[in-house]
């Protein structure tokens, strides 16, 4: 009975968290949204050398990539 | 495991897109017949270097298979109409375009970035979605129009 109760409830704390965390995916900006943040002046530094040189160092000595213009931030082109 | 759920739920109940082009129909407003013909669909913006490269090679496709019963469709969203009307003009765009600045089309389409195109075969049913434009790439999707032109409706 108890072993029940406490498979019960964990399903229902499961079942609310999965839904706290689905209600998330419907905020921030939408694709089709991003016409402003797509501007160079968005960019968070205008110098596109500089920019291209810091993507190189977080790739090769960081092995991390984006979080600039694509998958997330600036105009959520390809 | 529940992380997954988590990171997996949302796109699960992003939905695929709708499985004819009847919303794209009626957009058109009669304009355009569809009917019998493989409809590639194409979600643009004016700001979006990767949609505004797709436009010669959307054309060249257009040239090439209009004849064969090819139908391309440019959405826009552009939430400024003369921004996207200039690029049109500049480029001498000659495709059907549906302006769609509220983005109702896109939000129905559950589009996640841009360009995002969507292939309907001659019978009218969804058959593929491709998010991305790189030129020197379309092996794959001209492939599969050249695929979808050849099959007969039923």
């Amino acid at each position: 009975m108890r072993s029940r109760l406490r498979f019960a409830i964990l399903g229902l704390c499961s079942a609310v968290l999965m839904l706290s965390a689905s209600g998330c995916a419907t905020m921030g900006v939408e694709a089709w949204e991003r016409d402003i943040l797509a501007k160079p002046e968005m960019q968070s530094s205008n110098e596109a050398l500089d920019r291209s040189l810091d993507d190189h160092i977080y790739f090769s000595k960081e092995a991390s990539s984006g979080g600039r213009s694509f998958g997330g931030g600036g105009c959520g082109c390809n | 495991m529940l992380l997954t759920l988590f990171i997996m739920l949302p796109s699960a109940f992003g939905g695929n897109p709708p499985e004819t082009w009847a919303a794209i129909d009626s957009a058109l407003g009669g304009k355009i017949d569809l009917k019998d013909k493989v409809v590639y669909v194409d979600f643009w913006a004016s700001w979006c270097p990767p949609c505004q490269r797709s436009f010669p090679w959307m054309e060249k496709l257009l040239a090439g298979h209009s004849k064969d019963g090819l139908q391309i469709v440019a959405i826009n969203l552009d939430k400024d109409h003369a921004a996207a009307q200039k690029f049109l003009d500049k480029h001498k765009v000659d495709l059907p375009v549906i302006f769609d600045s509220t983005g109702s089309l896109a939000k129905l389409y559950s589009i996640e970035s841009m360009p995002t195109s969507i292939l309907y075969g001659r019978d009218g049913k969804f058959r593929s979605r491709h998010e991305g434009f790189v030129v020197g790439e379309t092996a794959e999707t001209d492939s599969l129009i050249r695929q979808l032109l050849g099959e007969h409706s039923k």
